[in-house]
């Protein structure tokens, strides 16, 4: 089962980041350089995850606890 | 050296080269994650290409005396903004397809501007072979893709995507309408999407 610790610690190693600024109510865009380091970190997850999410999936998600939902929700199914 | 270049070409050719600058960062960051296999590999010589496009277009500005001009934007930027984030590998390709094609569409065009500087056309010239083989590997990957994403959802992207490149495609124009008028270029747009 897809934990959201190691979910956030994922995110934070590929960002470069502190792990403490990547809590679940983070908005994603404020993590990222740009919206291609957005879409480059989504790729990065589903192909480590071996999930797929498409636009719908992704067309409300802003913090990364919504981007934790969606992929856990996928894993599960 | 005299500088062989009007001023709106120097822009023109250095909007080239910012476009394939960040095509090369972001195809080569993407390729550090994604899974070993055909898309990889492909996507490999692809950044590969548009890092040597990058410096094809910066040593003809140089030659032709002129500078790169620094500039923020490039078109492909636009994309997200019109269309929304591609949400996976397929929807990255779908829109790659459809920024190639653009590609392609511009350099021809550039191609076929009457008394073109010999030093242009021939940078045109060895960068239009690599960008049919982009086109034709993305191409080749969306076919790959059926079984994994459906050819409906596939081909839905792509009709989005290239919505979203005539919108960009347009305002793009029309920001820089005296330029491209400037140099002979304003083209008439193609209704071919597939």
């Amino acid at each position: 089962m897809l934990e959201s610790s190691e979910f956030n610690g994922k995110i934070a190693a590929f960002l470069k980041i502190p792990r403490e600024k990547v809590a679940n109510e983070a908005v994603l865009t404020d993590l990222v350089r740009d919206s291609f380091a957005l879409v480059d970190l989504v790729v990065e997850l589903q192909e480590d995850y071996g999930a797929r999410l498409t636009q719908e999936d992704l067309k409300d998600v802003r913090t990364v606890g919504e981007l934790f939902a969606q992929f856990a929700g996928k894993l599960k199914s | 050296m005299p500088k062989n270049l009007k001023e709106n070409e120097e822009w023109l050719l250095s909007f080239y080269r910012t476009s394939e600058i960040s095509g090369a960062l972001f195809f080569g960051r993407l390729c550090k994650s994604l899974r070993p296999g055909p898309v990889q590999h492909d996507m490999s010589k692809h950044f590969a290409d548009e890092a040597q496009h990058a410096w094809l277009w910066t040593d003809c500005i140089s030659k032709l005396g002129g500078n790169a001009l620094k500039l923020a934007d490039a078109y492909q930027d636009q994309y997200l903004s019109v269309a929304g984030m591609p949400a996976n590998v397929m929807e990255i390709l779908a829109l790659t397809h459809v920024f190639e094609k653009r590609v392609i569409r511009q350099y021809a065009l550039h191609s076929r501007v009457p008394d073109l500087n010999p030093e242009i056309s021939a940078t045109l010239g060895k960068i239009m072979d690599d960008e049919h083989w982009h086109l034709s590997w993305v191409h080749d990957a969306l076919l790959r893709m059926q079984p994994e994403y459906g050819k409906e959802y596939i081909e839905q992207t792509v009709k989005r995507f290239w919505e979203a490149d005539q919108e960009v495609y347009k305002r793009t124009m029309s920001e820089h309408e005296e330029r491209v008028r400037d140099l002979g270029m304003l083209a008439p747009e193609t209704k071919n999407q597939d």
